[in-house]
């Protein structure tokens, strides 16, 4: 091979992929595990009980080495927030059982304070030991549908300290030397709701982890430790090496962004995040400095989504294909002042970390972003939609009772436009990026009570743009055969809707709301808890994405095409994009439409984002009538029975 | 017996097996005429009487059975050029097929188009009604906003309309009253309906399913009736049989009644012949590959029996319907080498293609591919390529492969070797998906290889993955018409409705099962078969409570039906701890929907009988360096002709046997056996 030459803009061009291996047997190796990943993922994705995990994929699975702290020999299809937490997670539990780490062991943890990401996400890993020595981990994070709180969500979002948000696990061990620790099995499923179907998911990610620690020690038989061990030094700076050329190809600079998030959960709105993106030759760094206070509720960062958060917009300005390890992660640094909202501090809540304000870091992170690089902008995403965690029980079949707890994620947002393209519907938020699945209507309606009256796209949700942002959804859901449910919101961005970039326009917000009996509509803060009674429905609106590029400089042809398909109103089409249909809608008016494009007072300034100021949703003011009411983060009452 | 033809109508070449009497098999090719397909059927039809020496019709009238399998439903969809097609959905859910799954690809490539939906949604419409999981209606249908629907795609110019309303597979009132609607309303318009083409739990997969089958279904009706009246025309007078995604074959009536099982209909034909191949040569656990230009397929076969999947897709759109399990790599003799910007070494998915092709075809191709590497590495002869139609140059697939070895730092032979290794890897990553990953152990597979480049190849991948006993058979080239003739006749029944695990309604399961069974045999028996060729295979769809996905379960033979749920319970207990490694042995167990296969078996096609002389192979027709992973730079290697071997005879590796269409590798070490029927069967020492 070649000599090491310089990192930098000519590294591409240098003397292979890997320094010392082969090349030939580090492309063997590096298909090998990325078939062992890929095989954790369907196993757990197959395997598993609860709609979150089996239709919805919350879940990530990788390999690290044994290193200090691990290295990630593979990341593979996984959701962007688990990237960079997971190895966090296990190097906290490296260092908590140092010297009592055994073959056979399955460790658990959902600690937040030892490295995950929220307490929903449980991370389990197994080690991988060759002839006595530990070589490698197999890991896996999954979301977990209950968490022991003193409320009955996954996502305690109202809980002020860790001791109401739920059921703390610090590393544990679940399995010992190849034997299932009973005792600690049933102190988790008696410190949760819905055992039966907790047990099977945890069954399902127990059996993702051990089938990579099977896999490796198969690969280990083949090709050696020493082998897969610099194979495993070897893509640390393959991804070092490509990711180093790509961001020496970014302009020099620091870019700032503020934005919000909506509310804290007990009172406080716009709660800001502020962001200064630096790019200094092939680094870049993100601090957080200025932003808001922690909050008194789950509306927290733990350190490891900040960090996860931060990098992931970060990723999607890179190659696609560059492994997301740590010689990927290295060049991009992290900076959050300790007590404010970017990076809680033991022992705070951190119950909705990695969406709110999960999703508003990566937000702020895109903004500095679509600055630096306006040809590869993306505008916003919407952040995670109310997509309300709904629970309650079961009372379809007379004299049976069976609790029931469900992630709605059918309501998800929509994607930001790019400058070539429109965005995507169901993109989740900031930190799945579309790696989640919804609930087919059928299935849902065949496990919960409840029933679905519409699942649609909203016209006018997203932002107007040359290229406009993938729609916002409506999503009605009514309650038959339980009695009532408690609905816990826990989204963001109704009222700071996804940013407009380049001229493009900002999403519109949605809206998260109750039909009352009397036919006026109850309005919820997106986080917010509220009961719905039998009989009753509720709507989780999601906002479009944002839009890219001047409206007025969209094909007339494309604008006709959205309003004949219901994306865009007629009125829309005139006002947002200055293109007038005949009288019948079916084509275009070109005179017309010349003329409305050429007025001056159609014309607005070009701002690289919009909006710069919090408070501009649109959705719900508009949708709003003088009978409805809104309420602000409510919380279950104190005497609230979750048994009902 | 007469002769069984199978038709296989591909990209390039129409394919014509005809399996006689006396277990012959005869293969012809003809150009393929892609804007009047039946054009070459026509055509190879009438090469084949004039080769056999007789007219058209004394031809037909010798033949017992036509079976065909065509990628004209394939390429409807790929290239979009079925009708103008509507769908009609419960009002608020117009959007199931632009939402999908909800699943975007690639995450950190946020600059994609999205999807566009199979059917836009101007010409998605909603109509009020709703029935409950129950079955019960929860909203009558409101006939007028079907009325004025319709009217609205009159206006559109429609000329197919899907109708998937939810629940309709365990209540299909509503749908069938739309259908007598559009009847009245669109009489010229083609209509279908979910409960009728997939009457299972999901409304996304039913839905593409059912929206396919519109859009796929006049243009194949039109096509079938062409063919049909044809052979008729000319003294043919069985039932045309035409094979389908699930691997059996089906008579036209129940084709076009469900479109949608033409769909995928060629390769699926693969695994039935690799299945017959094997058995032929006494093995009945098999992996069956097929290698060729731009891809590389393979499918596992237990115990004879095919392996069918319901992730079946088309161009990205899923079929919904359980089609046969063929996993597809971007990996053939055209894939691309290139040098990644990390400074990887990568092969394909990218393609050179027929046109350029490789750079060795000299047509202008200038990329280095896998043919050009398998040149290089001595594997083909330049001289013999087609059978010697076509001249490979060597001079140009070196200079080719120099555009990587050169960065890498590698000769030109160690390039072509990495070349060859990783595009290995590849196909491997294939073969693991379809083993590994469901739970089965490769190494007691036995690999049938089909395709022009599977026999190079199958030995490394077979050694990679710990499997011992490769068979290469005289019909490689045409595995899949090879398939046709000797598939059963096979028609997938369901029934969607869920018990709750530990209250299985032991009657009401017998009901639904002599149901679907009756209707069965009826079927099989207006083909044509009698009892004897008749099985019928139950299986249910089952799960834990609370679990969301579910796991098809197969019943064994005479369960006494009293005792059904608790077999159920143990077979899927021991089903999900071998997939996924543990049971819940606690918990009851959930059954969604029930299954019915009824099978037709054809009479199984005779074969020579062996000679088994034990000679040692000779007659190689030269010598030349190969390339061995593993054993030197190169090898003097014998080439053997495989059309003038005779059963019986075997060699021990190294050796390089060439047929026309295909080149089988025997590596060192490797013992080649030539097996009755003219297959090769090559071991491991």
């Amino acid at each position: 091979m070649s000599a090491t030459e310089p990192l930098g803009a000519g590294a591409a061009a240098d003397g292979g992929a890997a320094e010392r291996m082969d090349p030939i047997t580090f492309a063997v190796l590096f298909s090998a595990l990325h078939s062992v990943v890929e095989e954790m993922s369907l196993t757990f994705e197959h395997s598993a009980w609860s709609s979150i995990l089996a239709q919805c994929r919350d879940f990530s699975c990788a390999v690290y080495d044994a290193g200090s702290p691990p290295n990630a020999m593979c990341v593979f299809d996984g959701l962007p927030v688990h990237v960079h937490s997971q190895p966090m997670c296990l190097a906290a539990m490296t260092e908590f059982f140092e010297g009592d780490i055994g073959e056979g062991d399955v460790i658990l943890a959902n600690s937040p304070y030892f490295g995950t990401t929220h307490i929903g996400d449980l991370v389990a890993v197994a080690p991988v030991f060759w002839e006595g020595e530990l070589v490698f981990w197999a890991a896996a994070t999954g979301h977990q549908m209950d968490v022991g709180s003193a409320y009955n969500t996954s996502v305690p979002v109202q809980a002020s300290d860790i001791w109401k948000e739920g059921f703390q696990i610090s590393p544990v061990k679940l399995e010992e030397g190849g034997r299932l620790r009973k005792d600690v099995l049933e102190l988790y499923l008696g410190n949760v709701r819905h055992r039966d179907f907790l047990y099977g998911d945890l069954m399902s990610q127990i059996a993702s982890v051990k089938t990579g620690r099977d896999r490796m020690l198969e690969l280990l038989e083949r090709w050696g430790p020493d082998q897969l061990k610099e194979f495993g030094a070897e893509v640390i700076e393959y991804a070092d090496r490509r990711t180093a050329a790509q961001i020496a190809e970014m302009p020099d600079g620091t870019y700032r962004s503020e934005t919000w998030v909506d509310s804290d959960a007990v009172g406080g709105t716009n709660v800001k995040v502020q962001c200064a993106l630096t790019i200094d030759g092939s680094d870049v760094h993100i601090d957080f400095a200025g932003s808001g206070p922690a909050s008194r509720s789950g509306v927290n960062a733990s350190w490891s989504t900040c960090v996860s958060s931060a990098a992931t917009p970060v990723f999607t300005f890179l190659d696609p294909d560059i492994p997301h390890n740590q010689g990927c992660i290295r060049h991009i640094t992290v900076d959050a002042e300790p007590g404010t909202i970017t990076r809680a501090q033991w022992p705070a809540s951190t119950a909705s970390a990695t969406i709110v304000p999960g999703d508003a870091i990566g937000d702020a992170v895109w903004r500095c972003l679509a600055q630096a690089l306006p040809d590869r902008a993306v505008a916003g995403c919407g952040r995670i939609a109310p997509n309300a965690m709904t629970a309650g029980f079961d009372r379809r079949v007379p004299g049976v009772e069976i609790p029931f707890g469900v992630i709605l994620f059918n309501c998800s947002s929509g994607g930001g436009a790019t400058p070539e393209f429109d965005g995507w519907p169901l993109m989740y938020d900031q930190n799945a990026l579309g790696g989640m699945k919804i609930l087919p209507i059928e299935v849902l309606e065949l496990h919960y009570p409840l029933i679905v009256r519409r699942h649609e796209i909203r016209e006018d949700s997203m932002g107007a743009g040359r290229t406009r942002g993938g729609p916002g959804l409506h999503f009605e859901t009514e309650v038959r055969g339980t009695g009532q449910v408690d609905v816990y919101g826990f989204g963001d961005g109704i009222m700071n809707p996804p940013f407009g970039a380049y001229g493009g326009l900002p999403g519109d917000g949605g809206a998260l709301y109750r039909n009352e009996p009397d036919g006026s509509r109850t309005f919820f803060s997106a986080i917010s808890y509220f009961r719905v009674k039998e009989g009753q429905s509720w709507v989780s609106a999601s906002s479009g994405g944002g839009g890219y590029g001047d409206p007025l400089e969209r094909a007339p042809e494309l604008v006709r095409a959205d309003v004949r398909d219901g994306y865009t109103s007629r009125d829309a089409a005139e006002r947002l994009y200055g293109v007038v249909l005949d009288a019948e809608g079916g084509a275009v008016d070109a005179a017309a439409t010349a003329a409305r494009r050429a007025e001056p007072a159609g014309r607005r300034s070009i701002a690289v984002i919009d909006p710069e100021s919090a408070d501009a949703g649109t959705y719900q003011s508009t949708l709003m009538g003088s009978r409805d009411t809104y309420v602000l983060n409510p919380h279950p009452p104190a005497d609230a029975d979750f048994t009902l | 017996m007469g002769i069984r033809l199978g038709i296989d109508i591909g990209g390039t070449f129409t394919d014509f097996i005809a399996l006689d009497g006396s277990g012959a098999v005869g293969v012809h090719k003809t150009p393929s005429t892609p804007r009047a397909p039946e054009e070459a059927v026509f055509t190879g039809l009438g090469e084949l009487a004039e080769a056999a020496g007789v007219s058209l019709r004394d031809y037909l009238a010798q033949v017992e059975l036509v079976i065909h399998g065509m990628t004209i439903a394939t390429n409807t969809i790929i290239e979009r050029s079925g009708p103008k097609t509507a769908v009609i959905h419960t009002e608020g859910f117009r959007d199931i097929l632009e939402f999908r799954d909800g699943y975007k690809p690639d995450r950190y490539n946020l600059h994609m188009a999205p999807r566009e939906p199979f059917v836009p949604r101007h010409l998605r419409l909603g109509v009020g009604e709703r029935i409950l999981h129950t079955g019960a209606v929860d909203a009558p249908l409101d006939e007028d906003s079907v009325r004025g629907a319709l009217r609205t795609l009159r206006d559109e110019g429609v000329e197919a309309v899907a109708v998937c309303l939810l629940w309709s597979m365990v209540n299909d009132v509503h749908e069938r009253r739309v259908i007598e609607l559009i009847a009245e309303e669109l009489p010229d318009v083609y209509a279908t309906f979910s409960a009728e083409i997939l009457p299972t739990i999901r409304e996304y997969p039913r839905a593409s399913a059912t929206v396919l089958s519109a859009y796929v279904g006049p243009r194949l009706a039109t096509y079938l009736d062409r063919l049909a009246d044809h052979l008729a025309e000319h003294g043919y007078e069985r039932d045309l049989l035409i094979m389908q995604v699930t691997g059996g074959i089906a008579a036209i009536d129940e084709i076009k009644r469900r479109p949608v099982f033409a769909i995928g209909s060629g390769p699926a034909a693969g695994p039935s012949g690799g299945a017959s191949v094997g058995v032929r040569n006494g093995e009945r656990d098999l992996l069956v590959i097929d290698m060729g230009g731009t891809s590389f397929e393979v499918s596992v076969v237990t115990d004879a029996d095919i392996t069918l999947t319901r992730e079946m897709e088309v161009g990205g759109v899923p079929l919904g319907v359980a089609g046969v399990d063929v996993q597809s790599v971007g990996a053939g003799g055209g894939s691309v080498a290139w040098i990644d910007s990390g400074g990887m070494l990568r092969v394909g998915p990218r393609s050179a293609g027929a046109d350029p092709g490789p750079a060795c075809y000299g047509r202008g191709g200038e990329e280095p591919t896998v043919t050009d590497a398998n040149l290089v590495l001595g594997y083909l002869n330049p001289d013999f390529f087609l059978g010697g139609r076509m001249e490979l140059d060597r001079g140009l697939a070196e200079q080719a492969l120099r555009r990587i070895a050169e960065p890498l730092n590698l000769t030109v032979t160690e390039a072509a070797a990495a070349v060859f290794r990783i595009v290995n890897t590849n196909m491997m990553g294939a073969v693991r998906a379809v083993t590994v990953m469901r739970g089965i152990d490769p190494r007691s597979y036995a690999m049938v290889t089909g395709g022009g480049a599977g026999g190079i190849h199958a030995a490394a991948i077979a050694e990679e993955l710990g499997i011992t006993k490769l068979i290469a058979p005289r019909v490689a080239g045409g595995l899949c018409a090879y398939g046709m003739v000797v598939a059963d006749v096979r028609h997938s029944h369901v029934t969607t409705e869920p018990m709750r695990g530990g209250h299985f309604d032991a009657g009401a399961v017998a009901g639904i099962f002599s149901d679907m069974e009756s209707s069965a045999t009826r079927q099989l028996e207006a083909e044509g078969f009698d009892g004897g060729r008749i099985d019928l295979v139950r299986s249910a769809d089952c799960k834990y409570p609370y679990q969301t996905n579910d796991i098809t379960i197969t019943l064994p033979d005479g369960i006494a039906t009293a005792d059904i749920g608790t077999e159920i319970t143990e077979l899927f207990h021991q089903e999900h701890e071998r997939r996924y490694s543990y049971a819940a042995r606690q918990m009851p167990v959930d059954v969604i929907a029930w299954r019915l296969t009824g099978i037709g078996r054809l009479p199984a096609a005779t074969q020579p009988a062996a000679a088994t002389n034990g000679a040692q192979a000779e007659g190689a027709r030269a010598m030349r360096d190969v390339f061995f992973v593993g054993a030197g730079d190169s090898v003097a290697t014998p080439v053997l002709d495989g059309e003038a071997l005779h059963p019986g005879e075997q060699l021990d590796g190294p050796a390089i046997v060439e047929f026309p269409t295909t080149t089988v590798l025997v590596p060192p070490g490797h013992r080649m056996a030539v097996a009755a029927g003219g297959d090769l069967l090559i071991e491991k020492a």
